[in-house]
């Protein structure tokens, strides 16, 4: 048993990557260019950092929200919806984030229908997002490791089989539970949006121009993606609106 | 018998009453006084939806003082129900002579009913309250059971002296608006089931107020003239006087239900007597008299006194003491100097009882001018009846210091001082950015290992226990493996033992005592466990020449260990035993 945790742990450990000074330093000096009102310069070191960490299929809460506050200090607010968004992503309780997203949501001309959810939902919801990603995943492996650890020793016939049968209940049962938090998260962590960055679109019923022009959106609204299809992607609103937008107006967060 | 069969009779007589539908017309008295009133009251008795008078309201020779009165009762008597419906005016005659009251068209639903004609007698002066109220036109029983015909088995009566009613005042010499406390208390000797007054009472000369008019009716329990009563206050009133002179209570008819027999309810009628007050006049009033009399207190408060210019100021003026404070009409000054006055929409009094009460005024007092101001005494004069004189009674003035000014631009903010002001959000802007070392991560879902993690090792933990499982399985059957690693196996059950010992199960301890020993003897010579027993263990033993003081040891040990496995009560557990049992399989084993 010991020997299978620290297993785990060492894969854990290698599979996080290590920060390389390189980041740490550019994102130090990222931060002096910002302090010191040079947003354009500081912006351009972001981006360099982010271009490194998607090399890696690496992110970063801190370096998306930083972007999302250089872009809404340049009065891009597409962009700094998209970072914002992004971060959001990551961890979706921050209260700085929350504060700057809402802020900008002032200056989006598209008001956001908010959908009622009950009650449990709501608690359900505040639970899986209040984790990150990283951690129920590991929660849930490890539930999921503990159930077949219990079903092997089971097979092997050699312990106390009634506080197995225990033992394989509770961790059966802690790893549905985690599976499904983990689940949600991940879906909320990896679900389709996007955001428009066209000062003003039209949203078509169809996936051609010639179709009728059902509503029009206009920059740093966030949509839903359903599909795509023939450079056109479908899209839908929190209150069920939906259309078809032109590709290149919209960016996947 | 004859009692039986009078109760049948009545039976059969009040259920056709009351099931009768009717609309009838009756007065109090035939004949009555010009100082008198009477009552005149159209009934209907079962009748569909409501009564209405179409007719015009017109009794010659008398002037309505009250009415229409409309009033309903349900009865159950002997498990008939009866619904009456009235309206009731009170009349007062205009001159002596004689009066008819004219037929009235009534309508009751969609019928419509015609009353008789009543003639009525008036003569000079009052001659109501000397008459009995026996006999009440609209009692039905009343003259039927004082027929003499029925008398032989007729019900206990009800007699004057059993039911009465007494008033009792507070003072019968009082001032104008000197409150007055009036009591009517009921005696009775038989229980009392209903009670109700019979019209709406009207106390002329007087200003009258409930008192604690959700207080139940207590009895109590006194001796009067040798007889023992039950008494109770069943009414209560606070009367002041509006004029001088001589007033009069009026006589107030209760309605009583009387359970004068086991199952009859008697109805009986009982009025009070009437009470005389003199009235006096109050003296000359000073000019600032507030108009009420009795005895008060007044006082006056404010939350704070230092303030801002511009800032709100709860004065609080409270007047409390016995008397109609109702009559007591705004003593707040209209202008303060220094102030500006935001009056509260009406002063409240607190506490429902009509003698003790205070009067509560909250105004608002907003400072206009910085300095020391002065929020001048409040004046009350009143009569004080005991002393008999007038009163007056100031609150000690109040200095309030005021300071700076409230920075709302001039507006009056009515904000409670001690919480001060909200924050004030001048601008909003984003958080600053984070800073520190970037948290990059990568996604474990989205890494290898997670999958490689998630796949491998669960099959490894199957295919381990299916390893083990098969290894086990094979090993006991293998002769070898089992008598290298007897010793070993027998440990493990010592172990087994020691925890059976600290459990307390005696005869389980003893049974893997003996078990060890005899299962370690069947791995060594690889027999089977249940083929085996001591004297061949023995036997084997003195074959392979192990010292025989030892094997007696032996056989003595797994003796024991038997013996007290199957006599449970014996003497505890012996935990040196496991010492003992280890020591001479050690010796078998090197001797082996």
């Amino acid at each position: 048993m010991k020997r299978v945790a620290l297993i785990l742990t060492a894969i854990f450990v290698l599979s996080f990557s290590g920060f390389s000074q390189d980041v740490n330093s550019l994102f130090q000096k990222a931060n002096n260019f910002y302090l010191n009102k040079n947003y354009s310069k500081a912006l351009a070191i972001y981006k360099q950092i982010e271009k490194q960490l998607n090399e890696n299929n690496e992110n970063s809460f801190k370096l998306y929200y930083n972007l999302g506050c250089t872009y809404y200090r340049l009065n891009d607010i597409a962009n700094a919806r998209y970072y914002f968004e992004k971060a959001k992503r990551i961890k979706p309780f921050d209260k700085d984030l929350n504060k700057s997203l809402n802020l900008l949501l002032t200056k989006v001309k598209d008001k956001e229908k908010k959908v009622k959810e009950g009650f449990f939902l709501h608690i359900y919801k505040k639970i899986y997002l209040s984790f990150r990603l990283n951690t129920l995943t590991v929660i849930a492996i490890f539930f999921f490791l503990a159930v077949f650890l219990i079903l092997g020793m089971l097979i092997s016939n050699r312990y106390d089989k009634k506080k197995l049968y225990y033992g394989l209940g509770i961790s059966l049962f802690l790893f549905l539970l985690s599976f499904s938090l983990f689940y949600s998260r991940y879906k909320f962590t990896f679900q389709k949006e996007g955001i428009v960055f066209a000062n003003e679109v039209e949203v078509f019923s169809e996936p051609n121009t010639s179709s009728t022009v059902l509503f029009k959106l206009h920059k740093a609204a966030k949509v839903k993606i359903e599909d795509e299809l023939n450079g056109y992607v479908h899209i839908s609103l929190p209150d069920g609106l939906n259309g078809w937008i032109d590709r290149q107006y919209i960016k996947e967060i | 018998m004859k009692k039986l069969a009078f109760v049948l009779w009545l039976t059969i007589a009040f259920s056709s009453i009351s099931f009768a539908e009717s609309v009838k017309a009756y007065v109090s008295n035939t004949k009555i006084g010009t100082e008198d009133t009477l009552t005149f009251t159209i009934e209907g008795e079962n009748i569909d939806g409501n009564l209405s008078i179409t007719s015009p309201l017109n009794f010659p020779g008398f002037s309505i003082v009250s009415g229409p009165n409309r009033g309903q009762s349900i009865s159950i008597v002997n498990g008939s129900m009866s619904k009456k419906e009235t309206i009731s005016f009170i009349l007062a005659p205009e001159k002596e002579g004689k009066f008819t009251i004219p037929s009235l068209t009534v309508k009751a639903g969609d019928r419509e009913y015609k009353t008789k004609p009543i003639e009525v007698e008036v003569v000079k002066g009052s001659i109501v309250p000397r008459q009995r109220n026996r006999g009440n036109a609209y009692d039905p029983f009343d003259n039927f059971f004082n027929d003499d015909f029925f008398s032989p088995p007729r019900p206990r009566n009800v007699r004057p002296e059993d039911i009465f009613i007494r008033t009792e005042v507070s003072k019968k010499r009082a001032y104008v608006g000197e409150p007055i406390l009036v009591k009517f208390r009921l005696f009775t000797t038989v229980p009392i089931t209903q009670l109700a007054l019979q019209e709406a009472p009207s106390f002329q000369g007087f200003l009258a107020y409930d008192v604690d008019t959700n207080q139940r009716i207590r009895f109590q329990s006194t001796v009067l003239a040798g007889k023992r009563y039950n008494t109770a206050i069943i009414y209560k009133k606070v009367l002041y006087p509006t004029k001088s002179g001589e007033l009069v209570i009026r006589p107030l008819s209760f309605v009583l239900n009387a359970q004068a027999d086991f199952f009859f309810g008697k109805r009986v009628i009982r009025k009070s007597e009437p009470i005389r007050i003199k009235v006096l006049p109050l003296p000359e009033a000073p000019k600032d008299f507030s108009g009420i009399v009795g005895s008060f207190d007044i006082q006056a408060s404010v939350d704070t006194k230092t303030a801002k210019v511009g800032q709100s100021i709860s004065f609080k003026v409270i007047v409390s003491g016995k008397g109609d404070l109702k009559a007591l009409d705004n003593i707040i000054p209209d202008t303060i100097d220094g102030f500006k006055i935001f009056k509260s929409s009406s002063p409240k009094i607190t506490s429902q009882d009509p003698i003790n009460q205070s009067k509560v005024w909250d105004i608002v007092l907003v400072p206009t001018k910085e300095g020391e101001l002065t929020i001048p005494p409040v004046k009350l004069v009143y009569f004080d009846p005991v002393l008999e004189k007038y009163i007056t009674k100031e609150t000690t003035p109040i200095k309030i210091y005021v300071k700076g000014q409230v920075e709302s631009g001039g507006a009056v903010n009515i904000v409670t001082p001690s919480q001060g002001n909200e924050v004030k959000v001048l601008n909003k802007d984003i958080a600053f950015i984070k800073t520190g070392k970037p948290d990059t991560t990568k996604y474990l879902v989205e890494s290898k290992g997670v999958i490689i993690v998630s796949t491998v090792f669960p099959i490894l933990f199957l295919v381990w226990g299916f390893m083990v499982r098969i290894v086990d399985e094979r090993r006991k059957n293998d002769v070898e493996y089992r008598k290298q690693k007897a010793y070993s196996f027998f440990k493990n059950k010592l172990k087994l033992a020691k925890k059976y010992a600290k459990k307390k199960k005696t005869k389980e301890y003893y049974q893997t005592l003996s078990k060890a020993v005899i299962s370690y003897f069947s791995d060594k010579f690889s027999k089977p466990n249940i083929e085996l027993r001591i004297d061949e263990i023995e036997t084997m033993l003195k074959e392979k020449g192990v010292d025989e003081k030892l094997i007696k040891q032996l056989t003595d040990f797994v003796e024991y260990c038997d013996f007290e496995s199957y006599t449970p009560h014996s003497s505890g557990i012996k935990t040196e035993l496991i010492e003992e049992a280890n020591e001479i399989i050690q010796k078998v084993e090197k001797a082996l």
